[in-house]
């Protein structure tokens, strides 16, 4: 290399130093003000007793005392459970629901396709706690209009839907899922449309029916997108709170505690009865628990990948 | 090649329009249900049998919203707050995703690793510390307050990243041997190239940012600084006595965006499908 | 006079207008809970005060009752709270309020002239959340006891020829609403005779049913809550008959929710949320009857308290304004305008202004029946109320109470789970709530 070539890496790497260092401020700075510093807070007060009373809030050490009030307490312990079934049904038939979409659509083309896109992506954008109002009201009991045109189709008897405590939860799913059904269609479509034409007729000189060529060819290929949308939906569901919020009655959680999720047991315990210790140790909890769903995601994936 | 005949063809054409026509209108129909019950009287919308279309266009819900709630400026501010952080984060995820991509410096990793970390925190848990700061700072009730927690956002950061890596290094060595800094590399070659997801990204960024609820309501006092989802908190808790006018407030907030959608919707989902690229 | 004299003089008066003018304006701020009863009548004393004292403006923001709720204590630890504030004593149940607010007494009052204004039994209980060492840090002036009443729909009454002046006894609430109840042809309930569906106020009844009862549920120095008494268990089993017997559908919805749409007849709750549905229903025709104590014995829990109190942050002129506006708050004048602007007003702590009452000096304030009626109520419940508080020093919340009982009662009422096992979760639950406050 000659000189100049030399002296142009030397300040390129300069340049690249101040970049990065200034970024690197600006992004650690902020980081800590949002993640870290309100992480060790937590864990301090899961530990310490807050007194409002007390110069400064901070009362006394109490060890593991409120971990132990959180464990044993029964509505903690189901909304837990109930965390779970959320997890697992969003996630789960959400996906499978969207990838069906997303196979059918692709068969559709001009502009059919794009209008059933737009009407399938539409309540993606809109205010979750707009159409967490609307669902309320079309969820009204016995006498709703979702309740209305089940008994006149299906004969089925009239459900109180939001107030029985076996379907409370489903109910509230499906309005989530409503809403993000259209965002990981159209991530999937695109994702199918990338895979080259060629495989599919190569199978299809070898017999495949289309249902065959979706398993083999099409679920395959779409890993990195079904991998990336099962983790935001996980990291989601583990902080879900405004459609329970909204759409259950005071106090919230119920119909005894059926509706009951992590998110909202922390929101009533730190901000209603003001029993921010408590609060924090749920954190903790919520934050561990999405940490290792999320490091099982990425070695289950990376080990599938090899 | 299988042999079918036309009408099969035709058949199963149908049949896929069908389904997928079923299932759309299942999608669509709450907005309609929405729009239609906002011209309904109470009585109206609970009555049973149900009524599916008002018998005349009652404008009394929409009266209620806006004696009761001061929904315009809500709006305005809604729109603010959300435009002020959409810009913030599309600038602090590209010039990141820039870095975490394309330059190579101890702790790349690890530093993104933790930027991503912050995407596991709930909301609830930053609420009470970050608002003992907010309020020794006097940003509270303010709109710099209302976006503080929002200024960098870690799934922005991990896409940009993604998708910057896609960027051949090709073009970049180029122009560090022609002596570019890297601010001009950013503005002059990633910029352009990252536009669609730009754009996709920003539009989601928007519609979070808008639809939040608990740290506006945390942070702001007072009445000119409500955004709309804490203005609509009003109507889940009289819920039950304005069912038309929880609708008329709801179908206030929605249709706009849904008349946005409407026309920038090849934008949007071309650049929503970006999102999902290869890791 | 010399002209060192008038020189001397002048710059004196010139010094004293300086100090004095500027002084003189005085701007509060205050959170006010956003609902159009109290907007009317603490606007309207917003307004007497600063035509009284012109030197001071007031300046509020809306906020509604749970966020309000939510605000405060947040923005004391924040030194962020407002001059004035506007609030119930629940949201304080368990706090060092001496730690939050502005001290009232001796300088905004002093006790003697506290203790003309407010009943000597309802002080113990205001005293026990508002007050410490002997001082108060509050001024209350009206309780809402959301189970002593029962909110009538005139209409079905009615038609079901029912004398509602005529129920002294829980049986009589049994049969009155038992007479109200429509049935569909299938043998369903059609409308609700009663409707219990409003769990923030059942879980505070049930407390009191389980005293007027003869039980102790609450163990002050240990901390323990016990139902498991038969006063527990009778109190249970007497709200449990209304669904029972077919009066109530435990399904119906929301108490208010149903009252307003025709699918119940009556409801246990009192008069702040009647005045509520007659402002969004004009057109109901509504009256209350006092719900009668069990075997006459009048024990009331205290309920929430209607209050203001102020920034302790507050110095100079501000804090004049305030004790001023403090002072102002415990005549009869604060009451007067409350009750012309939103009648529906509860049990009155202010002595002077009901005994003004009963005297009749507020003949013909009130020329809408309706209005006329509540104030009327209300002067009752008081006199029925006030003697038979008896506060119990629990440290849990109502929003607690609420979350813990709520689930448990709807076992027993919609899945017909035993009282043994009501009585049991909630004992424990009430108890763990309680010695976590006093960890």
């Amino acid at each position: 290399m000659d000189e100049s070539a030399v002296i142009n890496t030397k300040s390129r790497s300069r340049n690249t130093n101040w970049f990065v260092l200034i970024a690197s401020v600006f992004l650690t700075g902020y980081y800590v003000l949002i993640s870290a510093w309100p992480f060790l807070y937590n864990l301090f007060i899961s530990f310490w007793k807050v007194n409002l009373a007390s110069p400064g809030i901070y009362e006394r050490f109490v060890g593991t005392a409120y971990y132990e009030q959180v464990f044993t307490d029964p509505v903690f312990i189901r909304s837990f459970l109930n965390t779970l079934i959320y997890l697992a049904v969003f996630v789960v038939v959400g996906l499978v629901i969207s990838l069906v979409l997303a196979g059918l659509i692709q068969r559709t083309h001009g502009v059919v396709k794009k209008v059933f896109i737009a009407m399938y992506f539409a309540p993606v954008i809109t205010s979750q706690a707009a159409t967490a109002l609307v669902w309320k009201l079309i969820y009204y009991p016995k006498v709703g209009i979702l309740a209305t045109f089940l008994t006149s189709a299906f004969g089925a008897q009239p459900q109180t839907f939001l107030q029985d405590p076996r379907i409370a939860l489903f109910c509230i799913i499906l309005l989530d899922m409503w809403k993000s059904i259209g965002l990981e269609t159209v991530i999937l479509l695109a994702g199918i449309e990338e895979i080259p034409d060629s495989l599919f007729e190569a199978s299809v000189m070898d017999g495949a029916r289309p249902f065959q060529q979706f398993l083999r060819i099409t679920l395959p290929l779409l890993r990195p997108q079904i991998f990336f949308l099962v983790v935001i939906k996980s990291i989601y569901v583990f902080k879900v709170f405004i459609p329970v919020y909204m759409m259950t009655n005071y106090p919230q959680g119920g119909p005894m505690h059926s509706t009951q999720v992590l998110a909202l047991n922390l929101y009533q315990q730190s901000f209603q009865n003001l029993r921010f210790s408590y609060g924090a140790v749920v954190s903790l909890v919520i934050f561990m628990l999405m940490l290792c769903f999320v490091i099982m995601q990425i070695r289950y994936y990376r080990s599938e990948a090899h | 090649m299988m042999k079918h005949k036309p009408a099969f063809h035709y058949f199963k054409r149908t049949l896929l329009h069908g389904v997928l026509g079923v299932g759309a209108i299942g999608f669509v129909f709450p907005f309609v249900w929405m729009i239609l019950s906002s011209f309904m009287t109470n009585q109206e919308i609970t009555s049973s049998p149900i009524t599916l279309v008002p018998r005349s266009l009652f404008f009394g819900n929409f009266q209620l919203v806006f004696h009761e709630i001061p929904i315009m400026r809500s709006w305005l501010n809604s729109l603010l707050t959300a435009g002020l952080v959409v810009f913030f984060v599309l600038f602090s995820s590209s010039i990141t995703g820039f870095m975490f991509a394309k330059m190579r410096f101890k702790g790349n990793n690890t530093l993104f690793t933790l930027v991503l970390s912050s995407l596991l925190f709930p909301a609830h848990v930053i609420l009470i510390p970050l608002y003992l700061l907010a309020s020794r700072l006097k940003l509270l009730d303010s709109y710099v307050g209302i976006i503080l927690p929002f200024l960098i956002s870690g799934f922005g950061v991990f896409l940009l990243r993604q998708f910057i890596y896609g960027i051949p290094d090709s073009l970049i060595d180029a122009a560090r041997m022609d002596g570019a800094s890297n601010i001009r590399i950013y503005m002059q070659i990633i910029l352009p190239l990252i536009r669609p997801i730009l754009s996709a990204l920003g539009i989601l960024i928007f519609v979070w940012t808008y639809d939040e609820l608990l740290w506006p309501l945390t942070v702001i006092n007072s009445n000119e600084m409500k955004t709309i989802p804490v203005v609509l908190g009003h109507f889940t808790r009289a819920h039950g006595q304005y069912p038309g006018a929880s609708m008329a407030a709801a179908a206030l907030v929605v249709v706009p965006v849904i008349i946005v959608y409407l026309f920038f919707q090849r934008n949007f989902t071309k650049g929503m499908s970006m999102t999902g690229t290869k890791y | 006079m010399s002209r060192n004299r008038i020189a001397v003089i002048a710059m004196v008066l010139l010094f004293a207008i300086c100090i004095v003018l500027p002084a003189q304006k005085v701007s509060l701020n205050m959170w006010m809970q956003d609902w159009p009863g109290g907007i009317a009548f603490v606007g309207a004393f917003n307004k007497y005060f600063t035509d009284k004292y012109p030197n001071v403006s007031i300046e509020w923001t809306l906020i509604g009752w749970s966020d309000l709720g939510q605000k405060i204590i947040p923005a004391v630890i924040a030194k962020e709270e407002p001059d004035i504030i506007f609030g119930y004593s629940e949201w304080f149940i368990g706090q060092d309020v001496s730690k939050l607010f502005l001290k009232m007494t001796p300088d905004a009052f002093t006790k003697a002239e506290l203790s003309k204004y407010i009943y000597r039994e309802a002080w113990d209980k205001v005293y026990s959340i508002m007050g410490k060492d002997g001082e108060i840090y509050g001024v209350p002036w009206r309780m809402g006891p959301d189970f002593d009443m029962v909110t009538v729909n005139l209409e079905m009454a009615a038609k079901a020829g029912v004398d509602i002046t005529k129920v002294k006894s829980w049986d009589d609430i049994l049969a009155v609403s038992k007479k109200m109840t429509q049935y569909n042809a299938d043998g369903s309930i059609k409308v609700s005779g009663i409707s219990l569906d409003n769990y923030w106020t059942l879980c505070q009844g049930y407390i009191t049913m389980v005293r007027q009862l003869g039980g102790n549920p609450f163990d002050a120095a240990a901390g323990t809550w016990n139902f498991n008494s038969p006063a527990g268990l009778k109190a249970i089993e007497m709200l449990d008959r209304f669904v029972e017997q077919k009066i109530w559908d435990p399904n119906s919805g929301s108490a208010l929710d149903a009252f307003t749409k025709g699918l119940c007849a009556s409801f246990f709750i009192g008069p702040w949320f009647s005045t509520y549905a007659l402002g969004t229903y004009p057109n109901m025709k509504i009256d209350l009857y006092q719900v009668p104590a069990i075997n006459k014995n009048s024990i009331n829990l205290i309920p929430s308290i209607q209050m203001m109190a102020f920034s302790k942050r507050v110095t100079g002129a501000k804090r004049k304004a305030v004790l001023e506006y403090a002072k102002e708050l415990i005549g009869p004048t604060f009451m007067e305008l409350y009750a012309k602007n939103d009648p529906g007003i509860g049990v009155i702590l202010n002595k002077e202004f009901v005994e003004n009452y009963k005297a009749g000096k507020y003949e013909g304030m009130w020329p809408n029946k309706t209005a006329a009626t509540l104030v009327k109520r209300s002067a009752d419940e008081t006199a029925q109320f006030i003697p038979g508080i008896k506060p119990i020093p629990h440290d849990t919340t109502f929003d607690q109470w609420a979350q813990i009982m709520t689930p448990e009662f709807q076992k027993v009422f919609i899945q017909n789970g035993s009282y043994e096992a009501f009585v049991k979760a909630i004992s424990d639950g009430l108890t763990r709530a309680e010695k976590e406050k006093r960890l």
